[in-house]
């Protein structure tokens, strides 16, 4: 999509005259609401991002959250808000810069400006009471903080949020955010029924009388601005020709599972996986599953790997550090050969790290966190569509092959918000019961095909299948083995599943030219960025391409002769990689993107990365310049 | 066949809990229709089949006839659980075909209520036998002499916790003197709802027996009622009764103590000492004085202060666990 250009180009007037507001149409627009941690932003912008998507725009919501619990109010790293990103046309990331800034304090404000959030030209609404505070240091900082935006050719419009609020509730700080939504549904015209229904349900837990009070705010955010606004902003809807859903990625991954007829979720809570479980908790009775919160991430994927070997259909699910407690498990479900699939949404590392933030860091641990050779297939959704259709793959993989997969997803993705076609249930995605034949004399628990190393998967308590599961290494039987070619064996069969199942996969379709000059390579949730960014590129005559990998091991195949086809390639990703010409780096030192170094080592091309590791979603401007310091002849 | 007028707008009110066993039915039928296809067209249509299975990602990324050439077709389904396929799926068909008035029924003056509904959930519960009969036939398991009953009958003690979790409602009329109700607690489990439509005289407080922290429990005259009943997601019975008698509602989505839940509107004398069906004055006069213990109970309960709870939690892991709910903010997809 394309950088909004309003068809009104002269700036919203400040005053509201006789004529009516001037209304900025636009194909697109980006609007970010921030406040002080607990202030709602949040819970506005994702009521706002649902209810436009509802209505049929191309949405798209980045949830901008502090590092920490509690940060110091009135801070710029304690911002805490949304940004929402709405089109004609389906929006697939968060976009470069903001239109229009809801704040709900200047320092949050200030902050957002000086991580280039907004727009040259942004139109920004500002909480008033900040100016004219008792607290001396406050007005200081207020007028610190104006001057510096003033010098900016932002429209900065004061908004007596706290002053209108107190005429209905006596706590503005629980009701800003909904006046602020009012504000926002006059703005973009949005439907107001769409908007009541949706604090109903956001409050459905609470007392009819919370609801009321949320809606009258919102009620008063839109008559003022109905009053006080000189400018409105039409994006244009183009109702999609099929039933659209609005989910985040988490709650995708949670339908999967049930799309996918799992059984059993075991987890342990970690940001920002949680809310997985904490979605599938409210459905996943009715059919017929159960979320298991284990004591820790270990006992987690103990749980899921019993339930899976009992037979049933079981995942789990968690972030960058509990895939590190899991790591002994997962190996332990590679070699006893019980399908897994393992939901990984990551967030930046390593350690304790970046836990509201995102990253695509665990892509190597994923493919070689264990000890020992731990064979397994690693998927990557490029989009939300995606969190939910690819754990029906996962599932039918995991079964299939009797091995772990790992579904990596990040935080963009878990908190993102997008509109996608409704899903036609498929009686098929459902878990076929599983095998529980009498097992005919002579078949082995692990009866590799010698070829393909597939066998049949024995179930506890099915006739004739009794044997002892081990985590050591051991040959058909199961039984331990202390001779080199056992081991070397067992090894070879679990291998080469991989390898049986890389040969039935298609090669990757290529975004743009078939051949050029650059191809960006990418996985997980920058697709929507970067395919932006190459648009951007190509318009201005640059000739790069790009292609998205969804399986990340075994590796799609043909990379190797799709690279020929270019005269460089690089990746992009949300990882670290060094920087030539920082200082000790080297072409010889340099580390790499994960999925550059993985590259390098599938095809021997000598693949370039360009890498960001900002605790945020990659924006196309920052591809593109990306893009066009890799071009050949220059390195990132 | 149900002829009480207040019977149909009964079954209405049960919609939604009626709709959920509708719905699992359909799916189980769906399921069994697809692999009943899958199985019997060619290996094309096999190959087709496997792709479906892998979802869309997996189609759009995975040739699926390479797949299928390394995978080992299923095992060949064997002749006895071949031949019970076709009757499982017209078990489903039958069942998915009927009204709604399936799930209701009146009794014969003088029939005994607790077979009565044993009977009917037992029918409607051949859905989930016919369910797990393929369940079984598809997995090897399958032993016509253990598993054909359930496509006969299949009863209610033998729904696993979760299919009782959908089981339907079912609406019963009857006659007072027909009311033995303390039976019908075997069925009140998972998400089962009964509503009783009582003609003519009975004890004044039948229903109290059934009253569990978790169990709805109504005795009324209004037909409005089935509606909280039918919001209720776990167990419930609402007997509809004539003139006379007690009214109380105990409401288990009503959150708090038994003051909360329980309310009381109408508790009788007993005017002389006669017997009412099958139970004796002093068998009357016991509901009565349970009905009364519990309305002291109730009303001690709501006399008791409730203690401040603080206004945010002390605790570092509570906060932190409070936060994330926060952050997790599940509203309105």
């Amino acid at each position: 999509m394309s950088s909004s250009s309003p068809v009104v180009t002269k700036k919203a007037r400040a005053s509201k005259d006789a004529a009516g507001p001037v209304v900025i149409r636009v194909p697109e627009h980006t609007v970010e609401i921030v406040s002080d941690s607990g202030e709602g932003a949040q819970k506005c912008g994702q009521i706002f991002g649902q209810v436009s998507a509802k209505m049929g725009n191309g949405a798209w919501t980045v949830e901008i959250i502090p590092a920490e619990i509690q940060p110091p109010a009135r801070s710029g790293p304690g911002a805490s808000g949304n940004r929402i990103r709405i089109g004609t046309q389906p929006v697939t990331n968060w976009g470069d810069a903001a239109n229009l800034v809801v704040a709900f304090n200047e320092q949050a404000l200030l902050a957002r400006h000086e991580l280039e959030a907004l727009h040259e030209d942004a139109i920004v609404l500002v909480e008033n009471r900040w100016a004219t505070h008792d607290d001396d240091d406050i007005r200081r900082e207020w007028t610190t903080a104006m001057e510096v935006l003033g010098k900016q050719d932002y429209r900065i419009i004061p908004v007596p949020m706290e002053e209108q609020c107190l005429t209905v509730t006596d706590n503005p700080r629980r009701g800003k955010n909904m006046f602020v939504l009012g504000m926002l549904a006059w703005i973009y015209d949005r439907d107001i029924e769409l908007i009541r229904d949706a604090i109903r349900q956001s409050f459905r837990k609470k007392a009819e009388a919370v609801a009321r009070a949320n809606i009258e705010l919102m009620e008063l955010g839109y008559r003022w601005a109905e009053a006080n606004l000189d400018f409105r902003v039409e994006v244009p809807i183009e109702k999609p020709p099929t039933p659209m859903i609005v989910l985040n990625g988490n709650q995708a991954l949670a339908m999967g599972a049930v799309a996918a007829g799992m059984d059993l979720c075991a987890m342990y809570p970690i940001t920002p996986a949680t809310s997985v479980s904490h979605y599938l908790g409210e459905i996943f009775e009715d059919f017929g599953g159960i979320v298991h919160q284990a004591e820790d991430e270990i006992a987690a994927a103990g749980v899921a790997i019993g339930a899976s070997y009992a037979g049933k259909v079981a995942f789990t699910v968690t972030s960058g550090p509990g895939l590190a407690l899991k790591t002994e498990f997962i190996g332990l479900a590679t070699m006893t050969e019980v399908p897994l699939v393992v939901l990984d949404v990551q967030r930046g590392g390593p350690s304790t790290g970046l836990p509201t933030k995102v990253e695509q860091s665990d892509l190597l641990a994923a493919l070689y966190g264990q000890p020992g050779d731990a064979p397994k297939v690693v998927m990557a959704p490029a989009t939300i569509e995606e969190c939910f259709h690819m754990v029906v793959t996962a599932r039918r993989i995991a079964e299939l092959f009797r091995c772990v997969v790992m579904v990596l997803t990040d935080a963009n993705l878990a908190t993102g918000v997008q509109p996608f076609p409704r899903p036609q249930l498929d009686p098929r995605w459902q878990a076929a019961p599983p095998d529980l034949r009498p097992v005919p004399e002579g078949v082995k628990p692990y009866d590799w095909d010698p070829a393909s190393g597939l066998s049949r998967r024995f179930i506890p308590g099915q006739p004739g299948g009794m044997h002892t599961l081990t985590g050591l290494s051991h040959d058909e039987y199961s039984h331990v083995g202390y001779s080199p070619d056992v081991h070397e064996r067992g090894c070879a069969m679990r291998s080469r599943k991989l390898a049986v199942f890389q040969t039935t996969l298609k090669p990757p379709g290529v975004y743009g030219d078939t051949k050029g000059d650059l191809l960006v390579v990418g996985w997980g949730s920058t697709k929507g960025a970067i395919e932006e960014a190459v648009d951007r590129a190509r318009a201005r005559g640059l000739r790069v391409s790009s292609l998205h990998l969804r399986i990340l091991s075994p590796l799609e195949p043909g990379l190797k002769e799709i690279f020929s086809r270019f005269r460089k390639v690089a990746t992009v990703e949300i990882n670290y990689s060094d920087r030539l010409g920082d200082p000790y780096i080297t072409r010889e030192n340099r580390r790499l993107g994960q999925l550059a170094w993985l590259l390098r080592a599938h095809t021997l091309v000598d693949v370039d990365c360009w890498t960001r590791v900002p605790g945020q979603p990659l924006r196309p401007k920052g591809i593109l310049e990306g893009i066009e310091s890799m071009m050949p002849g220059g390195h990132a | 066949m149900p002829s009480d007028e207040r019977t149909a707008a009964i079954l209405a009110a049960l919609a939604a809990p009626r709709d959920a066993y509708r719905s699992a039915l359909a799916a189980t039928l769906d399921e069994v229709r697809v692999y009943r296809d899958a199985r019997r067209e060619g290996a094309a249509d096999r190959h087709m089949q496997l792709g479906a299975s892998l979802g869309l990602v997996g189609v759009a990324h995975v040739d699926v006839d390479r797949l299928a050439a390394v995978l080992s077709v299923e095992a060949a389904l064997e002749p006895a659980a071949q031949a019970v396929m076709p009757r499982a799926l017209a078990v489903l068909e039958s069942l998915a075909a009927r009204g709604d008035d399936a799930c209701a029924l009146t009794l014969v003056p003088g029939e005994n209520l607790y077979e009565a509904v044993s009977r009917l959930f037992a029918d409607l519960g051949r859905a989930i036998g016919a369910g797990r009969v393929v369940d079984l036939a598809r997995s090897g398991r399958y032993r016509p002499a253990d598993h054909d009953r359930w496509l006969e009958a299949f009863p209610f003690g033998q729904w696993s916790q979760a299919e009782r979790r959908m089981a339907p409602p079912v609406v019963i009329e009857l006659e007072g003197s027909d009311l033995r109700p303390a039976g019908l607690a075997e069925f009140l489990d998972g998400g089962a709802k009964i509503v009783l439509v009582v003609h003519g005289e009975t004890s004044p407080a039948p229903l109290v027996r059934l009253i569990t922290p978790r169990t709805f429990v109504a005795q009324t005259a209004d037909v409005a009622v089935v509606q909280r009943l039918a919001a209720w997601d776990g167990p419930g019975i609402a007997g509809i009764f004539p003139a006379g008698g007690a009214r109380f509602v105990h409401d288990p989505g009503v959150a708090g103590g038994i003051g909360a839940r329980l309310t009381i509107t109408e508790v009788p004398t007993l005017d002389g000492r006669r017997r009412a069906g099958p139970f004796s004055a002093t068998q009357q006069q016991d509901e009565l004085d349970q009905l009364k213990a519990l309305q002291g109970a109730a009303a001690a309960d709501l006399a008791v202060p409730v203690a401040p709870q603080p206004a945010t939690p002390a605790d570092p892991v509570d906060k932190l666990a409070a936060w994330l709910l926060q952050q997790a903010d599940l509203s309105g997809a």
